[in-house]
Parts: structure tokens; C-alpha cells; sequence
């Protein structure tokens, strides 16, 4: 088949980390190379201990070959996830949260755990942040009413992670309202 | 592209690319091929119907990419700064191709998927690449999308030996001959509808959909409800219905998440 069943309906997390690969991050590199030329735009000039802002990928692909090291974004840091818990906490409605958060966070937990001070104490607020947006998002499901329904704070990676049993719920929805109209067509 | 004569030296192909870029491009200068397909690429994948095919922008990207080639080609045989380069150059240009792959194979399994109702659907046909159209046309004995067509292929082959039929006539053919010609007459049409019951696949253009505005545009009222309203708003992000925002998406307003 074209298309693997499997992604037919949602992204996978592998494609949802690919679409996330574009977004940018700041590096510090361990050696001097001018401007590179890429297909979408050139990076750099590269010359320590400046900081280049790169996307994801290509930042990656560099710390994959320990030619940088990354400097994790502002709000992934103890504090700052400390306090968007609470923030979570406190209100009904989503955080205001990077739209990558968790593809950022996974990538760099995973390929740079050395440069995250405080990692276990980050992946334990991860996991809080992201358990009490689940909760939220249960919540949800039962505000489908097959017209719209808003979304605002989601971020890619949840989004993608509902739209299987959303878009069922708001399909079902949606034949119901048209059951609805032509019962009003016959009265 | 003239690069026989710039072959020799890398320098001479940075020069090149320079050229290229200016004469190449320049009606779509200071445009983002890439963010743009990866956008063009998102929607395809999220959207119940095909949408146009984006010719010009796939064009451009396969060749920016065999030209990017040549340039990590010539460095592989350069020093350790060069291959370094190289190296890298090769990861960009496989994440295009990546995209590039998934958002045909995207399309050709709506192809598979609605091959009737594309065929006979003149203003749905038009979004169709000429490869498209003929690989929904010609006979596809390899790729037909279900087991059970794959069962009846061995036989299809036996009773049109060496002729090539369209996938939809051999479909069409097939029905007729084991059953369609035992019902009565007025049942026999393949693309025979019923009220809103339809033998044909045709995509749900009522499926829901997530979507977002690119910009702030305000409130936009909704197709199918009017007084229901969603804001158009890089930071509004909602779940309508595929109908209520076709519109916009066509115009460019909005993407799909």
C-alpha cells in the first residue's frame, strides 16, 4: 500500500519529531567553518564560543559527532518547568507551552543528557506537565459537539495523539447533526 | 545548468550555486521551498480530499537537491572540513527527500482510494500531476490497494492476457462478470447512487479536520453554521469540519495541523 495503515490517520511520533527537527536551537560549537550553504538557507559562520542558532537537526546530526554542545532553551530549565506545572495546576485551560515542547525535550534528554542539569528532576515535571494535559484533554472529549472545537495551547505532538478519537467522536457527531436536519425537513 | 566546466573545483560549483539560485529562482525569490513543502506536505497528509498538485514546488526542490548532490559529491574527495561539510549537506538533503517521497506516496494512496471518483470528476482530475493521471489510469496489476483485488488479479490476468486496461476498467469489467450482470438492469451501473448511498469511494469532505490561521485575520463564520465563529489566528488552534475551512485552505489562510 501508498501509505502504511498505521499512519493513515495520525503522524507517527518519528514523523511529528521529524516536522520538529526545523525548529531552531542555539549551539556552541567546538570548531571554526564559515557559512555552510544548505538547500533551505545557510548556517553559521561557526567559530567558538559563540553560539550559532541552528535547527534541530542539523544541531543533532553536530552533537551526534560531538562537534557541539547545545544550549537548552530558557524554559527547559528546573524552574521554569516548575513553574508551568503550577500554572497548569492552577487553571482549566491549556499552558501556554512551545509548540514542540516534547519532541524538544525528548531529543534533548536524549542526545545531550550531559549538558541538563537536573535531568531526573526535568523528566519527573515532564511527566507531571504532561499528565495533567492528558487529564484536560479527557475533559475535552465531551465539549465534541461536531461543529469546532477549540484546541488553543495544544501542542503538535498532543494534537496528533488525540485526532484518532476526536475526529471518530466529531465525525459521529457530525452524521448525528445530519440526522438532526432532516428530521426538521420532514416535521 | 552549466557545470561540465565547473566540475573541477569545488569553489567553482559555490560560484555555480550562486548562479543558479539567481537565474533559477528569482520568481520565487525569498520564498522557503522547504517550509513551504513541509506545510504542503502536512496538509496532504491531514486533508479528506487530494489536493492540487504543487508541480513547480516539487520540481524546484529535486533539482536544488541533485545540485546539492554534486556539491557533497565533490567534497567526499576533498580534506576533513569538506566531508564534515558533505556529511551534513547529506542529512538536509535526506529529510527533503523524505518529505518529498511521503507526500507523492500521500497522494497516491488517495489515488488507490478514490480511483472512480477521480476519474470521472473533470475539477478533480485537473489536480492530478500527468504521472498521477496515468498511474490512476493504467493497469496497476502490482499495486492493487486491497487483498481481495489482490486475489482476483491471478484471474483478471488470465481473462485480458497481455492487455493493459486502466485499474477502473478491470474493476468495472470484474464486477460485471462475476455478479453485476445476474441483477436486474437498473442495478447494474458500478457508480450507481442511491439518495445519499453511493457505491462509489468518495472522500467525507464533512471529516474533521485540526486546524489554524496563518495570521491574525480576525473571525472567520463558518460555512456550514454561521453563527458559529472561529478565529483566524496563528494562536487559535480548533477541530472543524473539512468543508467549514476548504475555503481558506485553498486561499492559503490557514494549515492544518
Amino acid at each position: 500500500m501508498a501509505l502504511p495503515q498505521k499512519i493513515q490517520r495520525q503522524f507517527s511520533p518519528e514523523e511529528i519529531q521529524f516536522i520538529a527537527g526545523n525548529e531552531f536551537i542555539s549551539i556552541i560549537p567546538n570548531f571554526t567553518l564559515d557559512k555552510m550553504e544548505f538547500i533551505q538557507t545557510s548556517y553559521g559562520p561557526f567559530m567558538p564560543p559563540l553560539q550559532a542558532q541552528v535547527p534541530l537537526w542539523l544541531a543533532v546530526a553536530l552533537k551526534k559527532n560531538r562537534k557541539c554542545s547545545i544550549v537548552p532553551p530558557t524554559w527547559f530549565t528546573k524552574d521554569n518547568l516548575q513553574a508551568l506545572l503550577q500554572n497548569e495546576e492552577d487553571h482549566d485551560e491549556f499552558a501556554k507551552v512551545p509548540f514542540h515542547y516534547m519532541e524538544i525535550a525528548h531529543m534533548l534528554i536524549e542526545v545531550a543528557p550531559d549538558e541538563i542539569p537536573d535531568i531526573e528532576h526535568i523528566r519527573k515535571l515532564l511527566k507531571d506537565i504532561r499528565e495533567c494535559r492528558q487529564r484536560k484533554t479527557r475533559d475535552l472529549l465531551g465539549k465534541v459537539d461536531g461543529t469546532r472545537l477549540e484546541l488553543h495551547n495544544m501542542s503538535r505532538m498532543e494534537l496528533n495523539e488525540i485526532r484518532p478519537l476526536f475526529s471518530a467522536a466529531f465525525n459521529e457527531m457530525t452524521k448525528l447533526q445530519f440526522l438532526d436536519n432532516q428530521d426538521e425537513v420532514m416535521e | 545548468m552549466d557545470n561540465n566546466s565547473t566540475l573541477n573545483s569545488s569553489i567553482h560549483i559555490t560560484q555555480s550555486s550562486d548562479a543558479f539560485y539567481e537565474t533559477g529562482l528569482d520568481d520565487e525569490f525569498a520564498t522557503d521551498d522547504v517550509a513551504e513543502m513541509t506545510q504542503i506536505w502536512i496538509n496532504e497528509r491531514n486533508s479528506p480530499e487530494i489536493l492540487p498538485y504543487r508541480r513547480r514546488l516539487v520540481e524546484d526542490l529535486t533539482e536544488l537537491i541533485e545540485h546539492q548532490g554534486m556539491v557533497a559529491m565533490e567534497g567526499l574527495s576533498e580534506n576533513v572540513d569538506m566531508r564534515f561539510r558533505s556529511m551534513l549537506y547529506q542529512t538536509e538533503m535526506e529529510r527533503i527527500k523524505f518529505l518529498i517521497r511521503n507526500y507523492l506516496r500521500t497522494r497516491l494512496y488517495k489515488i488507490e482510494k478514490y480511483t472512480t471518483y477521480l476519474l470521472n470528476r473533470p475539477d478533480v482530475r485537473e489536480r492530478l500531476s500527468d504521472k498521477e493521471y496515468e498511474y490512476a489510469q493504467r493497469s496497476v496489476f502490482e499495486q492493487m490497494p486491497f487483498d481481495f483485488h489482490n486475489f482476483i488479479v491471478p484471474n483478471l490476468k488470465t481473462v485480458f492476457p497481455g492487455n493493459a486496461k486502466s485499474y477502473a476498467e478491470l474493476l468495472e469489467k470484474h464486477y460485471s462478470k462475476s455478479f453485476l450482470n445476474t441483477l436486474p438492469q437498473s442495478q447494474q451501473d458500478v457508480n450507481e447512487k442511491i439518495n445519499t448511498l453511493s457505491s462509489v469511494s468518495v472522500p467525507d469532505e464533512y471529516s474533521a479536520v485540526i486546524v489554524r490561521g496563518k495570521e491574525e485575520q480576525g473571525m472567520f463564520e463558518l460555512e456550514s453554521r454561521r453563527q458559529y465563529e472561529i478565529r483566524l489566528s496563528p494562536e487559535s488552534i480548533y477541530m472543524v469540519r473539512y468543508s467549514d475551512i476548504k475555503l481558506l485552505l485553498d486561499e492559503g489562510q490557514v494549515e492544518l495541523i
